[in-house]
């Protein structure tokens, strides 16, 4: 099957030519302003003080934070602690706090876009989390205030596979038959923040398990896709990949970890 | 397509080059922002409605847009915040969306040097198309009889804390989390409805491919109660938590293997493997091929823990910081997996002789101990050194049981029962030593350093399945665990001037996996696969503001990685098992040309390859039943190139009228359907793109309306056409300030 595009350039010249007829309108016409979500109308850049005046949990500890190291100062905000993310925030000063006097990263991740261009993307991939739409936030599994940004890492006293687990607690296990995959963690077969391939995996197909799985060919049967080879089996997998993936409906179908096989195999 | 670094390096080097050569440009003075734009309503309920047409896979649309497709209405926010008194604050938050099946409630009050308390609940909606594969041969399809998947994600928590002055901060916290409804699986049953000719030897090629979809129905809870402390002791801040977790989850997965098929010959003989020269016919109403699973997986977790952190304050220049956590967890396991074909035989559905089990119990116990210790050093103000070390140490004991039918006889009628069990032990250590620096004594500058290696070591006992009556263990593996995990980052923050600022940071990641057997026998590592690995690579962020209306942001990332897997020692070598190269790089464009009109452009290109040994594996030699054929069709590299974009554009058409426009487009070409007769998957070849055009009018200071048009596309080749989809979508809405 071949892709059509509809667009012609009729569509084009015709819509643009709209477009633009209505903006020279609005500017020549109407002298109001419009901004972009989700900045706050009226706000100016206060400083990092002013926000320690309240938010003293959050300023006290970003010297640990890893978005510490960026030393904020960014071009497109001025120069600014807080203010980079939260966006100005002399609204919210002046109306002594308040939900739609600041710009909350918690329900928007644009501000975190502003930088991660990449996670943009990612997150407008088919597969991915529900952080577009508000249903999740950046914040969920990174802190941003203090410590890692990669909540697990480091010397945490969680492990990195804590951050998926806490929400996905079917994967965690612990499972009689564990697979080591589990000691690289989830992000070693999954993209949580969004992937082209089904289920945020980093490959859609026996590639994901061939990476580490090397099903080397016993001597004398060059090109043979060996499994077990290396414990000395002689299996043949040729047909069963051309059938589908390792995990597929009879095979390996437990990946995180199985009560029942140490094959993973139910 | 060939890829080069080289290609990379080039255009970011005239790029660079050129932004250098604007150096010395004048800083931008930060501007207050326009105060006579439309509101942000501080108290305000929002009520929506919108509605679909959708033609094509409805589902399909449903999981990419998470939006219904047909309708849906309610309250989409409503958030109100008031002083009852100087100190007392209340804050409610709602939201009810029918269709997308959105809803909150929760309520916050909160008194100044008492406390708060707070309660909620909420949930919302994940829908699922129940795709499976596509097989062009003949242009094969199997779609689940019931596509209505989706999951309910919902949380109920409730929450006090006393917060008097100069005492203890006493919280405590419950939360109950479900997860419930259906979604797909992307473990695919099989199918001999591909086109292809029966495998006859020597001919091996299998007409068999697995792409039948498959569902998981859901059904999981997860209780968590936690207590803390806070306490403030002259220079020291403790913490004490005290937890109770507890998840109960029973999941059933439901997977037909050659669905509605009839073949002419028995069901015992498909286990043959002398298949079909085997295979004898049999009566009429033995043919069928169908099997179904319907696997059962429960689990039922019980934690208890406590956790104890300390953060001193030594001097003005050092903060220790001392932590620590135990944790018990106790699992109950249970489940079965019964696969039974609908063979109308005498005695009805019969079970398949091999891979089935039923009455699966035992559980595992684990005992974690986490401790860490780390020092902050500030000797100027300019520098921050982080010393850091973690230690655990975890001690995992499995046992489980179940039974295994074996079917025989054509039909399959006589059953016999084989009690099956397995046990693992694991004890590891896992120490890992961190070192963080960083360096700002360099106007605009920061420089900055993180390394971690995470060492585990340990021992690991197991044994496969076995029959207790007649064994008293199965295959074991019994290995000395060792491995070494290193991070590490060194990058810098440049700040040039008002006009530009440069992110650059390479990154290194390597595993040593260095486990040895130590069984009584010799040498064994079981299944284990001794595995090296090594990722390299470098992000670099360019910001550039031209002038206050005019930005643009580049971010670039590359990243290459390899792998090398050594089998039985010493007799198989080190193979390199894994290339793998990402290249990807974005752009945004900020333009505010008046104040009348905004965009924003977003472009991401991404390439990236993951290759494995087996497009180099050659051909597999003739052997006595099978032709020699190419290996190197049946595992393709693994392609994950894509392309998304994104506009939004908003103007004033009148004093109280705003227009937005957003067009967002995806593409990945990266399907092969000629593959299909050799692998499966064999791609994602996916476009799509949507176009909503809105008018938010302001009826008053306190109301704003808000009504929007868009339509919808996607052709995704993946599925053969049968997931794509179309069509308009419109949406209104009322934004009302309390």
């Amino acid at each position: 099957m071949t892709m059509k595009n509809r667009w012609s350039k009729n569509t084009l010249i015709f819509g643009g030519t709209i477009v633009w007829g209505l903006l020279l309108i609005s500017c020549i016409g109407v002298n109001r302003a419009v901004l972009a979500p989700p900045k706050i109308p009226g706000a100016h850049y206060v400083g990092t003080k002013e926000c320690a005046q309240c938010h003293t949990d959050q300023t006290d500890h970003f010297a640990t934070a890893s978005h510490a190291r960026l030393n904020l100062a960014d071009p497109k905000v001025g120069e600014t602690g807080c203010e980079a993310c939260h966006g100005p925030g002399s609204v919210h000063v002046a109306a002594g706090g308040g939900k739609g006097s600041i710009v909350n990263p918690g329900k928007s991740p644009e501000a975190c876009f502003a930088c991660h261009l990449d996670k943009r993307a990612q997150f407008s991939l088919p597969n991915t989390h529900q952080v577009l739409n508000g249903k999740m936030s950046c914040a969920d599994c990174h802190e941003v205030h203090k410590g890692n940004a990669i909540a697990g890492t480091g010397v945490d006293l969680e492990g990195q596979n804590d951050t998926c687990t806490k929400c996905h607690t079917e994967q965690k296990g612990p499972f009689v038959y564990e697979h080591g995959a589990m000691r690289e963690g989830c992000v070693a077969c999954h993209n949580p923040h969004g992937s082209i391939n089904a289920k945020m995996l980093v490959a859609r197909d026996a590639n994901l398990c061939l990476r580490c799985h090397l099903e080397a060919s016993t001597p004398g049967s060059s090109g043979e896709i060996n499994a077990n080879a290396i414990r000395h089996s002689s299996e043949n997998h040729n047909s069963r990949l051309m059938q589908g993936t390792c995990w597929s409906a009879g095979c390996h179908e437990q990946p995180h970890g199985s009560n029942v096989s140490f094959h993973f195999r139910n | 397509m060939k890829v080069n670094l080289s290609d990379f390096i080039r255009p970011a080097g005239i790029l660079a080059g050129g932004l250098l050569i604007l150096t010395g440009s004048p800083a931008f003075a930060a501007d207050p922002l326009p105060s006579d734009a439309f509101p942000n309503f501080d108290s305000y309920i929002k009520i929506s409605g919108q509605a679909a047409t959708i033609s094509g896979n409805e589902a399909a649309f449903q999981k990419r847009n998470t939006l219904p497709s047909n309708s849906g209405v309610g309250i989409e926010d409503m958030h109100f915040s008031k002083d009852l008194s100087k100190t007392v604050t209340t804050v409610v938050d709602g939201r009810a969306l029918t269709g997308s099946e959105d809803y909150l409630l929760s309520m916050n009050i909160s008194k100044t040097d008492v406390g708060s308390f707070e309660a909620g609940y909420k949930s919302f909606r994940t829908f699922y198309d129940g795709a499976g594969g596509f097989f062009p041969t003949n242009n094969q399809w199997l779609a689940l009889t019931n596509e209505d998947l989706h999951i309910d994600r919902s949380k109920f928590w409730v929450e006090g804390t006393i917060a008097l002055p100069n005492a203890p901060v006493f919280k405590l916290r419950y939360t109950n989390e479900l997860r419930d409804g259906r979604k797909d699986s992307t473990i695919w049953g099989d199918t001999d409805n591909t086109g292809l000719p029966f495998t006859v030897a020597p001919n091996p090629i299998s007409q068999v491919r697995k792409f039948a979809p498959s569902y998981l129905e859901v059904n999981e809870r997860h209780e968590r109660l936690e207590l803390s402390a806070n306490y403030k002791v002259k220079d020291t801040d403790l913490e004490v938590v005290l937890f109770g977790d507890s998840t109960d989850n029973s999941d059933n997965r439901f997977v037909t293997r050659f669905p509605g098929e009839t073949i002419p010959w028995s069901i015992a003989s498909l286990s043959s493997s002398a298949q079909p020269a085997a295979k004898a016919l049999v009566a009429y109403t033995n043919w069928n091929n169908q099997v179904v699973i319907a696997e059962n997986d429960a689990m039922k977790t019980k934690s208890s823990g406590v956790t104890l952190a300390s953060s001193t304050v030594l001097s003005s220049k050092l903060t220790l910081k001392v932590s620590g956590s135990y944790e018990l967890v106790n699992t109950d396991i249970a489940g079965g997996r019964p696969l039974t074909t609908t063979t109308p035989t005498s005695t009805g559905p019969v079970l398949v002789s091999t891979d089935n089990y039923y009455g699966l119990n035992g559980g595992t116990k684990v005992n974690d101990y986490v401790a860490n210790i780390a020092l902050d050093y500030v000797p100027v103000p300019s520098v921050f050194i982080k010393l850091a070390y973690r230690v655990q140490e975890e001690y995992i004991n499995g046992t489980s049981s179940y039974t295994v039918i074996a079917a025989s006889g054509t039909p399959a009628v006589t059953l016999a029962s084989t009690p099956r069990t397995g046990f693992a032990d694991i004890n590891q250590t896992v120490k890992t030593p961190v070192l963080e620096l960083r360096y700002t004594g360099i106007k605009d500058l920061a420089l900055y350093f993180n390394g971690s290696l995470r060492s585990l070591d340990g021992d690991e006992r197991n044994t496969s399945s076995y029959n207790p009556l007649t064994a008293t263990a199965g295959t074991n593996a019994t290995n000395n665990v060792s491995e070494d995990h290193g991070n590490y980052t060194l990058g810098a923050n440049w700040r040039q001037s008002g006009f530009l600022t440069l992110r650059g940071e390479v990154f290194h990641k390597g595993h040593k996996d260095n486990t040895v057997g130590y069984a009584v026998t010799g040498p064994t590592v079981g299944d284990y696969y001794l595995l090296d690995s090594k990722y390299n690579g470098f992000k670099v962020t360019a910001l550039v503001r031209l002038s206050d209306e005019l930005s643009f942001t580049t971010r670039f990332i590359t990243q290459k990685g390899t792998m090398q897997v050594t089998g039985f020692l010493p007799t198989f070598p080190a193979y390199d098992s894994l290339n793998a190269k990402n290249f990807m790089i974005s752009e945004s464009i900020d333009w505010t040309p008046t104040p009348q009109f905004y965009a924003q452009l977003n472009v991401t290109g991404t390439y990236q390859t993951i290759q494995t040994s087996y497009p180099r594996a050659g051909v597999t030699p003739a052997t006595s039943t099978v032709n020699a054929f190419n290996t190197d069709g049946i595992v393709q590299n693994s392609d994950n190139n894509y392309v998304t974009g994104s506009l939004v554009a908003g103007f004033v058409a009148s004093k109280t009228d705003d227009v937005q426009f957003q067009v967002n487009y995806y593409h990945a070409a990266n399907g092969d359907a000629y593959l299909a007769p050799m692998t499966m998957p064999y791609g994602v070849a996916v476009r799509d793109y949507s176009v909503t055009v809105g008018v938010k009018h302001l009826f008053s200071s306190t109301l704003i309306g808000n009504a929007k048009v868009g339509y919808f596309e996607s052709k995704n080749d993946t599925s053969g056409g049968f997931a794509n989809y179309h069509g308009p979508i419109g949406y209104v809405s009322l934004d009302k300030a309390f």
